[in-house]
């Protein structure tokens, strides 16, 4: 539909698909939390909704020729779209299951009273206190090959955490968030 | 050549990131991460009308698809350097004599410095207010971690960190 002259609101059916598909990617997120084998294990759930955000459109577009992109733009479109799509739940749930302010926030909901900066340490995640998430980003650290050495004194690798240290900085001192922590 | 709806859709991106760079510089106070959601929206109205005089039609779809996308990868890269812990340990060490601390170093110059700044973020932003006994929600924090509780619930997470 062609609003006016200035605006074209035509929406290709394949992009409205795609965008359909996607918007529904926490129902198949919501189906996904209920297998046991995979209870916790947050980023693997979403990695499996988002494959079936893919496999569900791919069907669709075989099932029904009329949602198929006329040419490369529309493909282009659509993929857009669906990928738009996923980014979004993905910020959105690596905030929820992720999300280190939020865990503060969390803290101070679930007990119910005042604490103090010290409390909020100690009972942040539940009771694992602060530190988890030093033991839980040194471990990934260590597993992505960033860091070697002792647990109690890191050293940062020569090639791989050396390159990761200096984009960071590359790209904090770009966004201009180089003096913030 | 780029479709039209497309271009538009990329040229709008980049008066966003236009805007990020000098909104970064001039509102710091407000966090970065409010500066550049808060952007999002703002940037792509005001290419809706720039583009609307200097080069009609707008293809609207395809130019808001576009922008999306391209927005969406930029916060998603943002946050990954903006909050992560990870990173700014790995800047820690590279800055250390044989790029090595002590987990006591780390914990004090990274994780320690990062909790107050983020305790002094939500205090600034009205979650949490300061008092004698310590910290405690306020009732806009209260429905935040209301609302994000309960969406844990539904969805299996067991905690955020």
């Amino acid at each position: 539909v062609t609003a006016s002259a200035a605006v074209d609101l035509a929406l290709a059916p394949s992009l409205a698909a795609a965008m359909a598909v996607a918007a529904l990617q926490p129902a198949y997120l919501l189906l996904l939390t209920r297998v046991d084998r995979l209870r916790g294990r947050n980023a693997w759930q979403f990695l499996l909704s988002a494959v079936a955000t893919l496999a569900i459109w791919a069907g669709l577009l075989a099932a029904v020729p009329a949602l198929r992109p006329a040419g490369a733009a529309e493909a282009a479109l659509a993929a857009m779209g669906l990928a738009a799509g996923v980014l979004f739940y993905l910020n959105i749930w690596g905030l929820m299951s992720r999300g280190y302010t939020l865990g503060m926030l969390l803290t101070l909901h679930r007990a119910g009273r005042p604490l103090t900066a010290t409390e909020i340490r100690h009972l942040y995640r539940g009771g694992e206190a602060l530190e988890w998430i030093m033991r839980h980003r040194l471990g990934a650290m260590r597993a992505a090959g960033v860091i070697e050495g002792a647990a109690d004194a890191p050293v940062l690798t020569s090639v791989r955490g050396v390159l990761v240290a200096r984009l960071y900085l590359l790209c904090a001192a770009c966004l201009g968030l180089a003096r913030e922590r | 050549m780029m479709p039209a709806g497309i271009e538009q859709g990329t040229l709008a991106f980049l008066l966003y990131v236009l805007s990020v760079a000098l909104a970064l510089r001039l509102l710091a106070r407000h966090g970065a991460s409010t500066v550049v959601v808060a952007a999002a929206p703002a940037a792509w109205l005001l290419a809706l009308a720039a583009l609307s005089v200097l080069r009609p039609p707008i293809h609207f779809w395809a130019l808001s698809t576009t922008y999306g996308f391209l927005v969406l990868v930029f916060l998603t890269a943002f946050g990954a350097i903006h909050k992560s812990i990870s990173l700014r340990l790995a800047a820690h060490l590279l800055g250390r004599p044989r790029r090595s601390a002590s987990r006591a170093e780390l914990e004090r110059a990274v994780l320690d410095a990062s909790y107050e700044e983020r305790l002094s973020l939500i205090v600034r932003q009205g979650y949490v207010r300061r008092s004698e006994d310590g910290f405690s929600l306020t009732t806009k924090g209260e429905r935040l971690a209301g609302a994000a509780r309960r969406a844990q619930l539904a969805f299996g997470i067991v905690s955020s960190g």
